[in-house]
């Protein structure tokens, strides 16, 4: 069976529109892969498809050859399916290391024991050392233990980022992490992401922002109306005269 | 067929009056925002204007102009600018909560002003009502049931253009998504949902009206019998589209015209099912209709530039400061048992009493709403079955009252995990709907049965025997002890449940359901949970209610009382487990002080009327009442403590937070 | 005449401060880029000038007239157009109700229809989805919607926030073309970007904000250093 993350023939549809149209991808440990198109492409329709926000109307996603499909989101957050969100969604009244405690917790592959209900919500020996790893990974040592509302948007998406790979998830899907990000923040980021994929995590990268992708990424797959137009290295792909028409614009 | 006709041609005028109010709900929903429960309530008091002046001998056109034109929009005007212009557009809860409170809170009101006598039907407005116009399917027609027909017709005619066509509904409909954003086109918001609170009072008043000479007598519950049943015409039409909900209230009608027409009036379908047919409907269009389970997903793109909700003040307050407040606290809660104990008189110990059970009660909702983030309409309802539980047992099978109380928990806890499962995909506003739903399918074709509610003249539910002392009336000091103990016991549980991981994993959910399952938290289970162990607390307080009351009837527990907890304690403060206690005591406390009033104002519709309009304060202060003075207090303090330093939360320079990329590449 | 004027403006969010006696311009037809990294209180600017923010001190005026403290509204009457961050549309309206509901209020209902066929025939993109919910369209599509109303309503100033973020390099293209189109017919710009070439290479005049304050006001080229010496990085 295959490493890593398989997606194969993957069709959404809203509304009479097609938004995914027999999408294949692979994404193997350790590997980032950039996925970039106009807005509207389908981008994030397929990381919501992985990370089963969304229902594919056709298609298989699996990992490691065990069949995602019929799972729910957290059911496959404990697979080791971790993501980010374009629009952010954190919780604004928990510290950063609230955050860390409850993703690293709840990931546990066995879910709740009845005696959470009244535990202290402390994290064992594991977590603690899994958290603080993550805290110094994306430089929020200092602000742990701040409310996350009082955190700047740039501050927000790094927490993202850390409750994904707290505890090393198998694949990350980051949905548009630089997007309004300063280029300080974005630099912390793009070292996170190596780091991640260092450790073996494979990593689903929508990115806008193209120096990012040339940096970092392994192998980029473009998409256009739902369908993927040109895959390979950066280089090759931005030389495609469809993608050039597609997606970059007379900027190129 | 002809039978079947002349069953069914009745019920046609009869499901128009669901569907005047079903159009009346999704034109104010679609024209401000708000759910508006409150349309029951404004239906009822215009008919009550409209019936007063008429019975005082003004001719029909000036009390209706007086009635419904003049004061129906003041009405609206006044709602929009002191209540709802001062809730944000998407605090789905706020809105919910405070259209609840002015339901329960304007009926009582308008007792308390012009007293609480029968008034019989007032005139029709211009057909005669025993005249019987025509025959249809040799089923005579009268002046009552045509002009029910014209005006839903007329109705349906009038609502529509409103909302399709005309560029005021246009700016209306872009009001409702974003008052912001529209400013930003040079309109003003404000005065645009002014106009739409105006139109949807002035339907209100209409429906109010024209409902009126349906009934015998004028009973405010008439009106919200309506009004849910409406619900269910209204959700037939995805709470959008108008024609559909004339559809849907036409065919309650007929189903209903059906159903009393071939069962017999004795039989158990025509007691249980006809009663609850239309919240058996609404219960399943919420569960199956995927445009209402998606109501509330419409986000304002402005809302980042709301500055971020103050903490809670126990978080920030300082620690001294904290020692004493707490051991103030506990001074005075100790002086109050004390007190109590010695030398308090026998009736307000018995409301000190009752005021620990409405806690326990009370809690129930900290939890579902507070720590669970959903508001519950049917929290009296799982109150109730703990209490008939309990007291069914202790009647039939002998079983001791705190026994059966443990088992009347139980009973409701596992009412409330099966009443989770239709709710599993649902939040928000649908949620609540569903929960009222349940409540009035208990209400009307669970409870009347005296299996389960008891016979006709209560259920009797004995106080507690511990060992060789008997807690009997005469010493309901005893039941006070009891009573204190477990309220002291529900709290730690509650508290403990606060702090534990799981409570961290409510947190999460609560704040955004989707990036908690992202990492790996079981929404459903968490649901389920939390209902069951609210609906446990509700049951043991219900239990409790029962034992401390003796007799029980159904309507102890009706939805209505549901309606009430919601208000009195979102209002005081949800957050907190001090919260829950202090709605308990001031609720009962603020009654037994009313009571010394003299005449109807004593006679307990007051209290409810103060809580409902506290929620005016709830608007401004989301956190509850007792919170946002806690702030205020603590701040005040601290600042005199430190001589004018800054207040505790603020930090020197830090940044906005901008928000994320709102909307762009949605279906990307 | 300046087209939009902060004085000495400071404001907060909530209990943080945001901006410290901030004082820009931006001259009649005039393009004016305003950059800073995250936090520096860009935002907050542009939530001021629309009036969605009241200063805490300071003044605000457009075209020489005080709207300090005013309502949006009022502000959006006295000749102010906000694009703000992320959407600016009516999600829940058609692209067709998004633009007849913006040129009714400024051209007037009898210059609606003229108004809307332009505008499809500047973008056919729109004229293709007229009928269609202006949440359904993407990132991109919106923002080039939210643009298209501006055009039609020929504005004093436009203020816009972060036009670019998330959109493909083809679709800020699209985005820039029309801000020079703005331009051109004489609307005065205040343009706020994460991504600072594009917006330098439009400006007249760049401003650099940093923790709230102003750290550079002058031509576009002297921002760059600046910018990088705040970021502490090499990229501009």
């Amino acid at each position: 069976m295959a490493e890593g993350l398989a997606v194969e023939g993957l069709s959404v549809g809203f509304g009479g529109v097609r938004a995914l149209d027999g999408v294949d991808l692979a994404l193997r440990p350790g590997e980032i892969v950039g996925l970039v198109g106009p807005n509207g492409a389908g981008k994030s329709t397929l990381i919501n498809c992985v990370g089963g926000q969304l229902e594919a109307a056709a298609g298989r996603v699996s990992l490691d050859g065990a069949p995602l499909d019929s799972m729910p989101p957290y059911l496959r957050a404990r697979r080791g399916v971790l993501r980010t969100f374009q629009r952010i969604a954190v919780f604004p009244e928990l510290t950063v290391r609230e955050h860390l405690f409850v993703a690293v917790r709840a990931r546990r592959p066995a879910g709740t024991r009845w005696s959470e209900l009244v535990d202290r919500a402390q994290p064992n020996e594991a977590e603690a050392l899994a958290i603080e790893e993550a805290l110094d990974r994306v430089g929020l040592r200092e602000r742990a233990d701040v409310a996350v509302a009082t955190l700047p948007l740039g501050a927000c998406r790094l927490v993202e980022i850390a409750r994904a790979l707290v505890g090393g998830p198998r694949v990350l899907l980051a949905d548009e992490p630089s997007s309004g990000l300063d280029p300080r923040e974005a630099e912390t980021l793009a070292t996170v992401l190596r780091s991640v994929a260092g450790q073996g995590t494979g990593v689903l990268l929508v990115e806008h922002d193209l120096a990012m992708v040339a940096e970092l990424c392994d192998r980029v797959v473009v998409l256009h109306v739902g369908r993927v137009i040109a895959q390979g290295s950066f280089a090759e792909v931005m030389a495609d005269p469809t993608v050039q028409r597609a997606y970059l614009g007379h900027a190129a | 067929m002809s039978t079947f006709l002349s069953y069914a041609v009745p019920g046609v005028p009869f499901g128009c009056t669901y569907a005047i109010v079903a159009m009346g709900l999704v034109l104010t929903y679609r024209t401000t925002g708000v759910f508006n429960f409150a349309f029951g309530a404004q239906a009822y008091a215009s008919a009550f204007v409209y019936t007063v002046l008429t019975g005082q001998g003004v001719a029909v056109l000036p009390a209706f102009l007086i009635s419904v034109v003049v004061l129906a929009p003041a009405r609206g005007w006044i709602l929009d600018r002191y209540l709802f212009r001062r809730i944000a557009a998407t605090n789905t809860t706020a809105k919910l909560v405070s259209a609840v409170a002015i339901f329960v809170g304007l009926p009582q009101l308008v007792t308390l002003v012009f007293g609480s006598a029968t008034r019989f039907a007032p005139p029709t407005l211009f057909l005669n009502p025993a005249n019987v116009y025509f025959h249809l399917f040799s089923t005579p027609v009268n002046g009552l049931e045509l002009e029910t027909v014209i005006a839903a017709a007329a109705a349906v005619v009038a609502v529509s253009a409103v909302l399709r066509s005309s560029r005021l509904g246009l700016t209306i409909r872009a009001a409702v998504e974003s008052p912001r954003l529209l400013e930003l086109e040079g309109v003003r918001s404000d005065r645009v949902l002014s106009v739409a609170w105006m139109g949807s009072s002035f339907m209100a008043g209409l429906a109010g009206v024209l409902l009126a000479p349906q009934y015998p007598t004028l009973q405010f519950n008439d009106y919200a019998i309506l009004l849910v049943a409406a619900l269910a015409a209204a959700a037939l039409g995805d709470l959008a589209n108008v024609p559909m909900a004339l559809v849907g209230g036409v065919l309650l009608g007929v189903v209903e015209g059906l159903g009393s027409g071939y069962f017999s009036p004795s039989s158990i379908w025509h007691t249980g099912l006809l009663p609850a047919i239309p919240f058996l409907v609404l219960a399943v269009l919420l569960v199956t209709r995927p445009r209402l389970r998606a109501l509330e997903d419409s986000e304002d793109p402005l809302s980042g530039c709301d500055p971020p909700p103050p903490p809670s003040i126990i978080a920030t307050r300082g620690p001294e400061l904290d020692r004493i407040i707490r051991l103030g606290g506990r001074a005075l809660a100790l002086g109050a048992v004390i007190s109590v104990l010695t030398w308090v008189p026998g009736n307000w110990a018995f409301t000190l009493t009752s005021g620990l059970v409405y806690s326990i009660m009370f809690l129930s909702i900290t939890l579902i709403t507070g720590m669970g983030g959903e508001v519950s309409l049917c929290q009296a309802t799982f109150a109730g079955a703990g209490a008939f539980i309990a007291g069914q047992l202790a009647v039939h099978h002998g079983v001791p009252i705190l026994l059966g109380s443990l088992v009347g928990a139980l009973g409701a806890l596992v009412v409330g995990a099966i009443g989770a499962l239709p709710a599993l995909r649902l939040r928000g506003l649908p949620l609540a709907l569903l929960t009222l739903a349940l409540a009035l399918l208990a209400d009307n074709a669970v409870f009347p049965y005296s299996w389960a509610g008891g016979p006709p003249g209560g259920l009797f539910v004995p106080r507690p025997v511990i060992g060789s002392i008997s807690l009997a009336t005469t010493s309901s000091k005893g039941f006070f002890v009891l009573a204190l103990v477990i309220l002291v016991l529900c709290v730690i549980g509650v508290k403990l449940i606060q702090r534990a991981t799981v409570g961290r994993y409510l947190d999460a959910l609560r704040a955004s359901p989707i990036g908690a399952q992202s990492v790996g938290i079981n929404p459903s289970a968490a649901k389920i949970l939390v209902f069951a162990l609210s609906a446990a607390l509700a049951g043991l307080g219900g239990a409790l209610f029962g034992s401390l009351q003796q007799s029980i009837t159904p309507s102890d527990f009706n939805y209505q009382f549901s309606l009430v907890f919601v208000v009195v304690v979102v209002t005081t403060g949800v957050r907190t487990t001090e919260g829950a206690i202090q709605a308990g005591m001031g609720f009962v406390v603020l009654q037994q002080l009313l009571s010394y009033l003299p005449g109807r104002w004593g006679a307990g519709g007051l209290a409810v009327v103060l809580f409902a309009f506290s929620a005016l304060t709830y608007a401004s202060h989301p956190e509850g009442v007792v919170e946002y003075q806690k702030r205020l207090w603590t701040e005040r303090v601290e600042r005199l403590v430190r001589h004018g330093g800054q207040p505790p939360y603020t930090m020197a320079t830090s940044p906005p937070k901008e928000p994320a990329t709102a909307g762009s590449d949605h279906h990307g | 005449m300046n087209a939009i004027e902060l004085r000495a403006l400071s404001a907060s969010y909530g209990p943080y401060r945001a901006l410290d006696s901030v004082s820009l311009a931006v001259p009649d037809g005039a393009v004016v880029g305003l950059v800073g990294p995250n936090g520096a209180g860009k935002s907050t600017v542009a939530r001021v000038c629309a009036g969605l923010v009241a200063p805490s001190s300071g003044r605000l005026l457009v075209g020489g007239e005080d709207v300090t403290g005013a309502r949006p509204w009022r502000v959006a009457r006295a000749g102010v157009a906000s694009l703000p961050e992320g959407r600016g549309v009516f999600a829940r309206l058609t692209v067709a109700e998004n633009l007849e509901l913006s040129f009714a209020r400024w051209l007037g209902p009898s210059a609606v229809p003229d108004a809307i066929a332009r505008t499809y025939e500047r973008f056919p993109m729109l004229a293709e989805r007229r009928r269609q919910r202006a949440g359904t369209l993407s990132g991109g599509q919106q923002r080039l919607l939210s643009l298209a109303k501006v055009l039609g309503d020929a504005p004093r100033v436009v203020v816009a926030d972060e036009l670019s973020l998330g959109l493909a390099p083809a679709a800020v293209d699209d985005i820039y073309a029309q801000l020079a189109v703005l331009h051109a017919e004489g609307t005065a710009l205040l343009v706020i970007e994460q991504q600072t070439d594009r917006v330098l290479a439009l400006a007249d005049r760049a401003v650099v904000l940093d923790r709230g304050t102003v750290a550079f006001d002058g031509v576009p080229a002297g921002a760059s250093p600046v910018l990088a010496r705040i970021l502490g990085v090499t990229a501009g």
